[in-house]
């Protein structure tokens, strides 16, 4: 059974398209890549996965993520599935992050929250730095006690993937995670995300408008413009011999940068 | 002679803390220059002293060999038709109460340039890929790289010698960036560009030269394609190393 499907999504505000009749199946362990502009509709498909849409957006259609319909569900049921079943990281960690509470509160909260849940007294404290260890975060004893605006932002980001992780979700969703970050902070993220998704079986739906990462670590892409799918498939293929015009367009545009750099090293 | 002549440069926000140190570079007349770094490296900073809103607390930059003082009105004003800017993001770089004809008449109005002002615009609009007739419109009815390109000839209309431009593509969706990057590219066959980016792919694309900036200071400097194809420092070779590329096949 997918751990994701949705049939015929669309999404309107005050009668106007946001996002028309999509539908996509998302495996348990598989890493799917939603490509697309501004405005094409990206992170409103990512958002309804988790019911987190804005209640003036009207939603129709169906969100299976596992056996719940996401469409029309009261918000005491999604906040079960919220870090049990997905957790997400966004854009920005510094508006990610409560900027009043120490990083290791923030990380014990989900923690606490999956304890009680589960019946289990834990050691917080101790699987605080464990998580922290995992998302190479340096000095995780000294760094839990330092505030969000005390650390660089690729530490900041580290700390937001760490609070997802502390959920074991069964599917990651991760909205533009590297967009606000530089190159080399973005380059060792990525290899984090990667790495963490293939240890721990978990499923990944990233959404980005940069060709090359989505390339670098989903299997399959679906791409959007102005809330409608135009392309789908393997990003390989989809990559290698775009079948749309508006993905010839967008291949093309990020093979001209490339090309630009030269021989990759 | 150099356009631009960037010699020693130090400059901190506070005393103890250097932003710039001894920054140093030179640019000929018609050529483009990449400013690459990451965030806090100083390429702002740099262009911030360039454009003459600050002064370097040590070192000098030299305009067509006078010494740019930005405490010199007179200077100043010259100064000003003769360099301009475009920044990052289109959204907030264009006043919205006023029409695209009094953003782009602003500098030639400010400057005191005589002559026929509207049809200034209108080729202004046009070198940018605009159509004239929209020169009653509000920033609000464009799109963000139909903004940018506002923003350009507003840059463009007074004829500058040097323009400076800050991540002016950076906010602009991946094929609007493609579109701009070709206009820069047009206007850098007319003027001495330097573009400001954290993107190597674009500077690549748009540039004659590079200087990689990494905490204050040039680590390296040269030729677009000897700096990419055989890069010295290792910061260089980290920041080409990290660049996501398209896969191959």
């Amino acid at each position: 059974m997918s751990l994701l499907a949705m049939d015929d999504l669309s999404i309107t505000v005050h009668g106007r398209p946001l996002v028309s009749n999509l539908s996509l199946r998302l495996e348990p362990g598989k890493r799917l890549g939603l490509i697309g502009e501004s405005g094409s509709g990206k992170s409103l498909t990512a958002m309804a996965a988790i019911g987190l849409l804005p209640p003036a957006l009207a939603v129709s259609g169906s969100v299976m993520l596992g056996e719940t319909q996401i469409v029309g569900a009261p918000a005491s049921s999604l906040d079960r599935l919220r870090g049990t079943v997905t957790a997400t990281i966004f854009q920005e960690p510094l508006t990610a992050l409560d900027p009043l509470l120490r990083v290791g509160s923030q990380v014990a909260e989900p923690l606490r929250r999956r304890a009680r849940r589960d019946g289990r007294l834990i050691d917080v404290r101790r699987e605080v730095v464990a998580l922290l260890q995992q998302v190479a975060i340096p000095d995780p004893e000294r760094l839990m006690h330092a505030y969000p605006h005390e650390i660089s932002g690729g530490q900041r980001q580290r700390v937001a993937i760490a609070m997802a992780l502390s959920c074991l979700p069964q599917l990651l969703i991760a909205d533009e995670p590297t967009t606000a970050l530089d190159v080399t902070t973005q380059a060792s993220i990525l290899k984090l995300l990667d790495s963490l998704v293939r240890e721990r079986g978990m499923a990944l739906l990233f959404i980005s408008h940069d060709l090359p990462i989505v390339a670098s670590i989903v299997e399959e892409v679906v791409v959007l413009r102005q809330g409608t799918v135009v392309e789908r498939g393997p990003v390989q293929q989809v990559f290698a011999g775009p079948q749309h015009d508006y993905t010839r367009s967008l291949v093309g545009a990020a093979r001209a940068f490339d090309t630009g750099l030269g021989h990759a090293a | 002679m150099s356009l631009l002549a960037v010699d020693q440069v130090g400059f901190g926000y506070r005393r103890e803390d250097a932003v710039l140190t001894s920054v140093s570079f030179t640019l000929q007349a018609g050529t483009s220059l990449g400013l690459v770094g990451e965030s806090g490296s100083g390429k702002t900073t740099l262009l911030r002293l360039m454009l003459g809103l600050a002064r370097p607390h040590t070192g000098s930059i030299r305009f067509d060999d006078a010494l740019v003082v930005p405490s010199d009105r007179d200077f100043m004003r010259q100064y000003r038709r003769k360099v301009q800017a475009v920044f990052q993001d289109p959204y907030s770089s264009l006043d919205p109460r006023q029409t695209v004809l009094q953003i782009v008449l602003e500098p030639l109005r400010a400057l005191g340039i005589p002559g026929d002002r509207r049809g200034f615009v209108a080729a202004a609009l046009a070198a940018v890929g605009l159509d004239p007739a929209i020169v009653q419109r509000y920033p609000h009815e464009f799109s963000g790289g139909q903004r940018q390109r506002i923003a350009i000839a507003r840059a463009i209309v007074a004829r500058p010698m040097l323009l400076l431009a800050d991540e002016a593509v950076s906010a602009l969706d991946l094929s609007t960036r493609v579109r701009i990057v070709e206009l820069f590219k047009a206007l850098a066959a007319q003027m001495t560009l330097v573009f400001v980016s954290h993107d190597l792919g674009v500077v690549a694309a748009l540039c004659d030269e590079i200087v990689i900036l990494q905490r204050g200071r040039v680590v390296e400097a040269g030729p677009t394609g000897s700096i990419l194809s055989s890069p010295q420092h290792p910061y260089t070779k980290s920041l080409l190393a990290s660049v996501p590329r398209m896969p191959a096949y």
